[in-house]
């Protein structure tokens, strides 16, 4: 039976959109669909920061001359946004002390700081220019099947559910993906922490104190519920306005009950929390929002003639760059596929070589500073107090960061062992953690 | 279960997560089909800005 699309792509954030456009290139007859109307219109909480660190998904991405370029991928996709680059890692205790990381790459930065939105638009003019591709707004991709001849892809658009066939198919519809789970491959993988809900706002009228910065707030008294991440780091914004935004996110559990939401939270922080003062000029443009079930990775981000990329496939997530990364990837190798009948699985193990939380060695050194959110609030004012003046490097990309940190404080041992033995004991159990003991530490 | 439409943002996470698919996108904004909702709860359980209210 001849069928009407050679791939058909699910969600058209930057994994699909990149497939998308290089199967078109290739020739290919695509479709891609997305629940979204307005598709470059990012309502979902994302940072969304370059991360500019060697090594990270076995790539470096750096950003020059108008374009996000992927060195060991070699290809590189226009961005015309607006950057601001990121001078230093702050982390600040709920006492206003601080641990501060200075950017490691040549440009002095941790990360680079842009505008998804102005990404995503480029991305879908590129694809929508090619008449090969079909794009569908408004259209969720409800599941997907390994059919006789290719995939048959269930998708339902205002009301109507219908079918759609293929001879593959990209599953690029985020974290929590419906066709990873129609597919029955979250069996196969393990839940960690369970559930987090995220809100975030993008503020004009900040006092922030660290201006070009990331900066994370540690500790337990930054919340009501006493657990959750809190990162704010400037934004730029679409000549929407002038003014410096910041965009501050908190994520907490979503434990439901009485226990608070990530609106709660993020409204206490800016209203009531430790650092009230900053927000107390602040006027509020943008709300965001997410919700993440923490699964393990796909082991084998390829079922039948279904390819699994971007978030879909990760733990937590790949960074928007992965997400175009392994949408280039698997996007060759279906094209490969589809010329020679061969080369699919040669993005399987791409993944397999490159996202690092397939590697359990790789984990386990970067979750070793993860326990940092169980100490009490006074010792890690206490310690980061230890490091004021000394001269640290590094970045914010989450596998080397934990490290960094860790050998920051453990610089300052001795001292430590001295004066507080037993907080240097329990740091010191936090090199032996295993991964799965750190990860629910961290949820506490 | 509804969405109050004046709360949702629109990031799609209680979309996804909906064990019954009773969680449609209209205008970018969550719609609950209240004949195929079962008030399960989980759409309030992932909501980061509250807007699913029984």
């Amino acid at each position: 039976m001849s069928k009407k699309y050679d791939v058909i792509v699910a969600g058209a954030g930057p994994a699909g959109l990149m497939a998308a456009q290089v199967l078109g290139e290739k020739g290919a007859r695509v479709l891609l669909v997305d629940i979204k109307k307005d598709l470059p219109r990012v309502h979902r909480a994302c940072c969304a920061n370059l991360i500019i660190e060697p090594g990270t998904h076995r790539e470096w991405v750096t950003c020059k001359d108008g374009a996000f370029h992927f060195a060991e991928n070699r290809f590189s996709i226009p961005y015309s946004g607006a950057v601001i680059g990121l001078k230093r890692s702050v982390k600040v205790s709920a006492g206003g002390k601080t641990l501060t990381i200075a950017g490691k790459s040549p440009e002095g930065q941790v990360a680079v700081s842009y505008e998804k939105e102005a990404l995503l638009q480029g991305m879908l003019a590129r694809a929508a220019a090619q008449n090969n591709i079909e794009i569908m707004p408004e259209t969720q991709a409800l599941g997907v099947e390994n059919t006789a001849g290719g995939v048959a892809v269930k998708l339902r658009s205002k009301g109507a559910e219908f079918t759609v066939q293929g001879s593959y198919a990209v599953a690029a519809d985020g974290v929590n993906s419906h066709l990873v789970e129609s597919l029955g491959l979250n069996k196969t993988r393990r839940t960690f922490l369970g559930r987090f809900m995220v809100a975030s706002y993008h503020m004009e009228e900040v006092d922030c104190p660290y201006p070009e910065s990331w900066i994370t707030f540690m500790g337990k008294g930054h919340t009501l519920g006493g657990r959750g991440q809190i990162y704010m780091c400037p934004k730029p914004h679409g000549g929407a306005t002038d003014k410096t935004v910041y965009e501050l996110t908190v994520g907490v559990p979503a434990l439901g009950g009485a226990a608070p939401s990530a609106k709660q939270e993020i409204d206490h922080f800016i209203n009531t929390g430790k650092f009230a003062s900053w927000f107390q000029h602040a006027r509020i443009i943008d709300t965001r929002a997410a919700a993440l079930n923490f699964l393990t990775p796909l082991v084998n981000p390829v079922e039948g003639t279904v390819a699994v990329v971007g978030d879909a496939a990760a733990f937590i997530e790949t960074y928007v760059q992965g997400a175009i990364m392994y949408g280039y990837q698997a996007a060759h190798a279906i094209a490969n596929q589809l010329a020679t009948g061969a080369g699919l699985d040669a993005y399987a193990r791409s993944w397999g070589n490159s996202f690092e939380y397939n590697d359990p060695e790789e984990i386990k050194r970067s979750t070793q500073g993860f326990g940092l959110h169980v100490l009490e609030d006074k010792d890690i004012d206490y310690l980061f107090g230890l490091t004021a003046g000394d001269d640290i490097h590094g970045f914010v990309n989450e596998f080397s960061d934990p490290l960094t940190v860790r050998t920051a404080l453990f610089n300052h041992m001795t001292q430590i062992e001295r004066e507080r033995p037993v907080l240097a004991a329990t740091l010191k159990r936090f090199s032996d953690v295993s991964v799965a003991e750190a990860l629910q530490v961290n949820a506490q | 279960m509804k969405i109050e439409q004046e709360k949702c943002v629109g990031c799609g996470g209680c979309v996804n997560l909906c064990p019954v698919d009773a969680i449609s996108f209209i205008d970018d904004r969550a719609v609950i089909d209240e004949a195929a909702c079962t008030d399960c709860g989980t759409c309030a359980q992932v909501c980061g800005v509250a807007a699913p209210q029984q």
